[in-house]
Formats: C-alpha cells, sequence, structure tokens
C-alpha cells in the first residue's frame, strides 16, 4: 500500500507493505488493515496542519504570533515544539531559530517532528515496516513490499526529474535541504559570502526529526556543514555543490546501493 | 557501479570540533594531493587543524585513490588527545550524474524547506549586521 495526499502544503506519502497486516493481529492493534493505518497517519498530519500552521489565522501557531496566545497558556504539543525549537537553536549556534523578525513560525522544526510523531503511532500498533515522507524527508522502518531494504532515491538538484543516488536504508530518517533554484542565496555571517554553493544537503540521522533540524542547519552553514556533520557520529551526509561535486561522510558510503 | 572519480579528503574538522564556532576556524585539506588522479604516492600539505596539525598521504592507483595514510595529526596535549579517541574522519568526494533509478521514495528539497531557508537567510542577515 502506497498512498500520497496533499497537506500542509507538501505531498506526504505512507508505505506500507501488506504483509504488515495479513497476519492475525491482536486485539490491543487499532488498525485492522494497513488502508486504516495510513488513514490514521494523515488524519495526525492534518491535526498538525490545524495547529501549527502559519498560514491559517485560526491555528495555535498564529494565536501566539499574534500575541493572543502566551508561551503559559500554550498546548502540551505546542510546549514540545517550543522546547525542541530553543534546543536546536542552542545546538546550530542560532543557525535554527523560529523567531525572526519579531515573528513566531517554527514550520523549519514541525515538519521533521510530524513526521517522527506519525511514525510513533504506527510503531505503536505493532508495525515493523513502514516509510513516512513529507516534502522529501522520510522516516523508514524494517523493509519494502519485496522484503528488501527501502530504495530512496537522491533527488538531482540541478534536474527535479532526476536521481543522483540510490540509498538503501534501514530504520533511520533522511532528510534533504537545498533550493532547486541557483542564486537563491543565503548569508552566511561567519564567512561573509553572501552565495552560497551548496545546491542540496542531505542528512541520515537516527530519525527523521534529527535528520530534518541538522540538515537545514548544514545547509546554512555553507560548506562548513559537511565537516559539521563528519564530527557527528550520530549523523551522515551527502553535500552536493552547484560545481556538480559531491562530498559525503565515510559513514555515507554504506547507505549507497549505486 | 557508477562512473564517477572519486577522491578521498582528510577533513581538517576533526571529530572535536563540536560547534560551529570551532567548524568554522578549522581550515580543511583539499584534494591537492590527489589532482588528476595520477597513479603514485602523493603526500598532502601540513594543514593546521584547529587543534594541531594535520598531514596525509594518499596512494593514488589506475584512477582511484585505494589508501589515505594519516603521518600526523594533533596529539601533543590533553585536548588533541581527547579529539583522537574519535576517528579522524575523511570525507568522500565524487561527480555527481544523473540517474534514472527505480526506488521507493525519494528525498530532495521542496519548496517548504526553500521557503524556510528564506527565513533563515533573513536570520542570519540580522544576526550578521
Amino acid at each position: 500500500m502506497k498512498r500520497t495526499e496533499l497537506i500542509m502544503g507538501m505531498p506526504i506519502t505512507v508505505a506500507i507493505p501488506d504483509r504488515e497486516r495479513m497476519d492475525d493481529v491482536g486485539p490491543q492493534t487499532r488498525f485492522a488493515t494497513v488502508a486504516d493505518a495510513a488513514d490514521a497517519v494523515f488524519e495526525y498530519f492534518r491535526a498538525v496542519d490545524e495547529q501549527f500552521s502559519p498560514y491559517k489565522p485560526t491555528s495555535e501557531t498564529s494565536r501566539i504570533d499574534r500575541g493572543e496566545l502566551s508561551e503559559a497558556q500554550a498546548s502540551p504539543e505546542m510546549l514540545e515544539v517550543l522546547r525542541l525549537s530553543e534546543e536546536t537553536r542552542k545546538e546550530t549556534d542560532g543557525y535554527f531559530d523560529v523567531r525572526f523578525k519579531g515573528r513566531f513560525d517554527p514550520s523549519g522544526l514541525v515538519k521533521g517532528w510530524a513526521i517522527y510523531r506519525a511514525a510513533r503511532i504506527l510503531d505503536d500498533d505493532g508495525f515493523i515496516s513502514f516509510c513516512i515522507e513529507a516534502g522529501g524527508d522520510i522516516e523508514v522502518r524494517g523493509a519494502n513490499d519485496e522484503g528488501q531494504p527501502w530504495a530512496i532515491g537522491l533527488r538531482s538538484p540541478f534536474d527535479p526529474s532526476k536521481l543522483i543516488r540510490k540509498l538503501a536504508l534501514p530504520g533511520c530518517g533522511i532528510a534533504t535541504s537545498g533550493t532547486y533554484i541557483r542564486g537563491e542565496h543565503i548569508y552566511n555571517p561567519r564567512t561573509g559570502s553572501a552565495a552560497n554553493e551548496i545546491a542540496s544537503f542531505t542528512v541520515i540521522g537516527p530519525n527523521v526529526y534529527e535528520a530534518d533540524r541538522f540538515a537545514t542547519a548544514a545547509f546554512a552553514m555553507g560548506k562548513a556543514g559537511i565537516e559539521f556533520m563528519a564530527a557527528r557520529p550520530d549523523l551522515d551526509a551527502y553535500m552536493v555543490e552547484w560545481s556538480g561535486t559531491a562530498t559525503y561522510t565515510p559513514g555515507f558510503a554504506r547507505f549507497i546501493q549505486s | 557501479m557508477k562512473n564517477t572519480t572519486r577522491t578521498r579528503i582528510a577533513a581538517g574538522a576533526i571529530a572535536g570540533a563540536m560547534s560551529l564556532g570551532a567548524v568554522s576556524q578549522v581550515t580543511a585539506l583539499t584534494a591537492n594531493a590527489v589532482a588528476g588522479l595520477k597513479s603514485g604516492t602523493f603526500t598532502g600539505r601540513r594543514e593546521y587543524a584547529y587543534y594541531g596539525y594535520v598531514r596525509v598521504q594518499a596512494v593514488v592507483q589506475s584512477g582511484k585513490v585505494v589508501d589515505v595514510k594519516i603521518l600526523e595529526y594533533p596529539s601533543d596535549n590533553g585536548r588533541s588527545r581527547y579529539i583522537n579517541s574519535i576517528a579522524l574522519p575523511y570525507l568522500i568526494q565524487e561527480t555527481v550524474d544523473a540517474q534514472s533509478y527505480r526506488v521507493d521514495l525519494i528525498s530532495g528539497a521542496t519548496f517548504t524547506s526553500s521557503a524556510f531557508v528564506k527565513s533563515v537567510t533573513d536570520a542570519l542577515r540580522q544576526a550578521g549586521a
């Protein structure tokens, strides 16, 4: 089973091998079929969108942004996102900040966090194998329909219809940050460079939440991002420059299938 | 197997440079030791790597780097010993080319992350101002 819906302004795909619910399932499971499970995942993303979208005036994000809701009045989910945002801001030395120009927008963190939480819904129901992808970031579990490791393609930043690498992934998370428009620059105060030489930055981590937040921060760092990743034993990365050169950490090599 | 030229680079970013502040000061070794991928043994320049000096030697055979030896790396003080308790990382380099693979799913940047990059850009512009 593989289904895609457009939620949060991006395509979200849930893939679950049919074998996952072919055996008798215990009474403790909520989902009798893989389709039921996918429904629940999509429903979760719709709820996250209602709560966190900066484009919906009624969302909790918008209410905090307008100052109608204080952080003390925030929901437990929002408090968790605020806590993770602050943690990420510190870990990336300010490269990642949900507050800028007096506005509040945690979208950069919510995507990875939501995918990870959605995966937990399936984990908790006993699913061994599945993939949940939202806007190019993926949480991976178990094996695909053929019983093989999930085959994940890396999209070419030069031609979005093409792939540059085929990866075989175990249980982990993968996220890519970047832009497909050359010249969409990013200012790096540390080097004084206004141009970003980096076309895309892919991170594989223990889960998609970790991969996503570090892919975003590393992309903002420019070429130093790959060295930052090489120094993190829990993360591996593949960086593509506009020059056509790719650089990756040694640990990334074990995921490359072709 | 994909037909790409690969070059191993000993990253100057020693595994102790965990903070961005440290990374910005790191000097990475460049691929000059194996430029053109001629066969032979090449010794890289002695490069400052934040906590000390690094020098590597690369062995190239038939256009491929078959070995990289670390001739020198920081080990003169307590700080460096801590760093060297973690393996010196290598970065691997290749030229990308487009393919048509059969895959289950695709990882790539989206307009969503592109928008976020713009917000990061704005934040950084303020931070650097």
